[in-house]
């Protein structure tokens, strides 16, 4: 399970445009290393932690 | 006289040479300052990519462009890692010019899935958003995203890479006409 799917477990509510696109608030990244939380400014949903992220099967 | 040459300082020449050809031309310079350009200190590259970059949805991935077509000074790295060109180090896929200018960035990105979809290209400045490309909706193969910015370069380690960005997890279709990445300088600092 990619990062994206991770999150979309923890937070069903949360669609395409809350990730690209003018207005999104949460900006996921790939430098060639791994997917990673670049950007994380949602309004309500507060940013997963490392352990919640993990704790996804 | 068929050229002119102007001794440096301390060693080297100038030679303003007229072409062998007959005829009178002549070059009017502006009643301005600035460096004059020519091919030699003009830096420009066109890639494109020869291998697959995935990504994963809704996540900005860095795109690999693997094939140059042509890197007239050496400033564009090809490779996965960073390395060091013209004494400057590289990022993987960067674009790093050793002119410091104003640059004419382009890129493509060709999604490989057939489904329903968005995605779009934007260039990132030393690693960040520079600007949006265009946003390309409920495409398939055929569509390519593409980007199109002037930026700014200092010369002295400021770089250009390509991120791409797919609702869906996705793959990238490889060839010069799908998924590209050029730059040239349009004026010097």
């Amino acid at each position: 399970m990619n990062l994206y799917e991770k999150i979309i477990a923890l937070y069903p509510s949360l669609v395409t445009s809350d990730f690209i696109g003018i207005g999104a608030t949460i900006h996921l990244q790939n430098d060639g290393a791994g997917d990673y939380i670049a950007k994380w400014e949602h309004p309500t949903l507060v940013k997963p932690t490392q352990e919640q992220l993990d704790g996804v099967k | 006289m068929s050229s002119i040459v102007i001794s440096g300082d301390t060693s080297g020449a100038i030679t303003l040479a007229a072409p062998s050809v007959a005829g009178t031309n002549t070059a009017t310079l502006p009643a301005s300052s600035g460096v004059v350009m020519v091919s030699g200190n003009m830096p420009a590259f066109s890639a494109y990519a020869s291998s697959n970059t995935s990504l994963t949805a809704n996540t900005a991935t860095l795109i690999g462009f693997q094939t140059k077509v042509w890197d007239t000074a050496t400033c564009y790295n090809n490779t996965g890692s960073t390395v060091t060109l013209n004494g400057l180090s590289v990022p993987a896929y960067a674009f790093c010019p050793n002119v410091a200018g104003y640059y004419q960035i382009n890129g493509g990105w060709t999604t490989n899935s057939a489904s329903a979809q968005s995605f779009y290209i934007s260039p990132y400045k030393n690693g960040s958003l520079y600007i949006y490309g265009n946003w390309q909706t409920g495409s398939s193969i055929g569509g390519v995203a593409i980007c199109s910015s002037l930026i700014y370069l200092n010369g002295t380690g400021d770089y250009v890479q390509l991120y791409a960005v797919d609702s869906l997890t996705v793959g990238t279709t490889t060839g010069q006409q799908y998924t590209y990445f050029q730059a040239s300088l349009v004026r010097a600092a």
